[in-house]
């Protein structure tokens, strides 16, 4: 169990480092508008209006939500002196403030449309 | 002549002691000359003085080492700081209890067990494990990983490293029994976060931070 | 204090990268919840999100974001060296990786984005 934590951190790691470049790359350097640093509602809600964008855009946050709140959670676990029952209460409460969050970040898309 | 600092953290507080430094001087020197000159009351273990028991470990400027093999010199400070082990109850001064280590130690059954195969008198040739067999558990690994310092429970690197000997001997039969206690989510080799610090202050120069991680990798072979 | 330097550049470098990494990473959360926050003022329509993003042209939001590529960068390198460690990789030279992988190259990327956004931060926009 403790294995498939570890294994988690390294895959969603390497998967961020990725879709951290597209999504950075695109941000700031594709447009010229974006490049000039005018954020503009236009210009980002014609990228976003694509459903293939927005499916990157939700799988990037929701791979960031595992690995930062998989991290967190291992801090909790060794800063923390609440025991084995203690651990489990967090994992279960980060994984709702997990949840939570994921769908707070899908409901901009979802008016959008 | 330089005059040294010697700042010792005893059981009853900080305490100061000047002393004159000379040539190849230890920092068990320095404990010796402080306590048959000027405080004959300071607690410290010692045995060998040759760095092959591992009773004198220390935190000598907030680095657990082994005192003997300390030169003063390569503190390269005029202050020197000693303090007990930290991650082990004090008994008194800078004498701790090694207790919790060796109870780590026993719960991954160090013992060879049963006789899977060969001869139990020829040790195998491995050229990884033949540089990981000197430790002399002298608990400076412990004392130096950061997981220990708030973990209880955890293995600890010399633990971990004697499982490693153990279940890569083709001598030994319950290779299976300890990498379950190995595997165990809250104790176990998982907890390790790569700090490189019992590496860093082995005085036998194991990689205890390769053994762990050659166990994460056999755990997640089978 | 110079024995607390010396031990975090000698021999516990390891240790100086595994708070590093928990210390960015805590950060980079921090930065996920204002992102989101902000992101899901564009479904509340232009002047909502225009007012939002407004407040990011001013030098403190600039300096925040020269810090969050530090962080970024710190966090991602460091990510790597951990991971090449974990497959074998960098175990013998976990202490090299750290100062030349992640510090020494990450000061490098950070220069190549931080400069231009300093300037462009002074120079006003």
């Amino acid at each position: 169990m403790a294995a498939v934590w570890w294994y988690l951190q390294r895959i969603t790691g390497a998967l961020l480092m990725v879709l951290l470049i597209v999504h950075f790359w695109v941000e700031h350097f594709v447009s010229e508008n974006l490049r000039r640093g005018d954020l503009t509602y236009s210009a980002i809600r014609a990228r976003i209006s694509n459903p293939v964008w927005q499916i990157i855009d939700i799988a990037f946050l929701l791979i960031a939500l595992v690995h930062g709140l998989s991290g967190a959670r291992g801090i909790v676990l060794d800063y923390s002196r609440i025991g084995r029952r203690g651990a489990r209460f967090a994992t279960v409460a980060l994984c709702l403030i997990g949840a939570v969050w994921a769908w707070w970040g899908v409901q901009a898309f979802k008016h959008l449309r | 002549m330089n005059t040294l600092e010697i700042r010792v953290t005893r059981s009853a507080g900080i305490r100061s002691y000047p002393l004159a430094l000379s040539p190849r001087m230890t920092v068990l020197d320095a404990l010796f000359r402080i306590q048959s000159g000027q405080d004959s009351s300071l607690a410290f273990r010692c045995a060998c003085r040759v760095g092959m028991c591992g009773t004198c470990a220390m935190y000598i400027n907030r680095v657990p080492r082994l005192a003997c093999k300390t030169r003063i010199s390569t503190l390269d400070s005029t202050v020197v700081t000693i303090a007990p082990l930290p991650n082990l109850p004090v008994i008194q001064d800078l004498v701790v209890s090694l207790e919790p280590f060796f109870k780590q130690w026993k719960r991954i059954k160090p013992a060879l067990r049963g006789s899977a195969s060969g001869e139990l008198a020829i040790i195998p040739p491995d050229p990884v494990a033949s540089r990981k067999r000197d430790c002399i558990t002298c608990g400076i690994c412990y004392a130096a990983c950061g997981v220990k310092a708030t973990q209880a429970d955890y293995l600890g690197p010399a633990a971990i490293n004697k499982a490693f000997l153990r279940i890569h001997d083709p001598r030994d039969g319950a290779a299976h029994q300890r990498l379950a206690v190995l595997n165990e989510e809250w104790s176990g080799v998982w907890r390790c976060h790569t700090q490189f610090s019992c590496s860093a202050v082995c005085p036998k120069k194991i990689d205890l931070t390769d053994t762990i991680g050659r166990v994460k990798k056999s755990i997640l072979a089978s | 204090m110079k024995d607390l330097i010396r031990k975090y550049t000698g021999p516990f470098s390891g240790l100086l990268a595994h708070r590093i990494q928990r210390v960015t990473g805590l950060l980079l959360l921090v930065y996920l919840f204002l992102h989101v926050r902000t992101v899901y003022a564009l479904s509340e329509g232009p002047e909502a999100f225009d007012r939002a993003v407004a407040q990011f042209r001013g030098p403190v939001f600039k300096m925040l974001e020269i810090a969050l590529l530090g962080a970024v960068i710190l966090h991602a390198l460091n990510g790597v060296r951990i991971t090449l460690i974990d497959v074998g990789a960098g175990q013998t030279r976990q202490s090299r990786l750290f100062w030349i992988g992640t510090i020494g190259l990450g000061a490098l990327i950070f220069l190549t984005g931080a400069i231009p956004l300093f300037i462009s931060s002074v120079l006003g926009r």
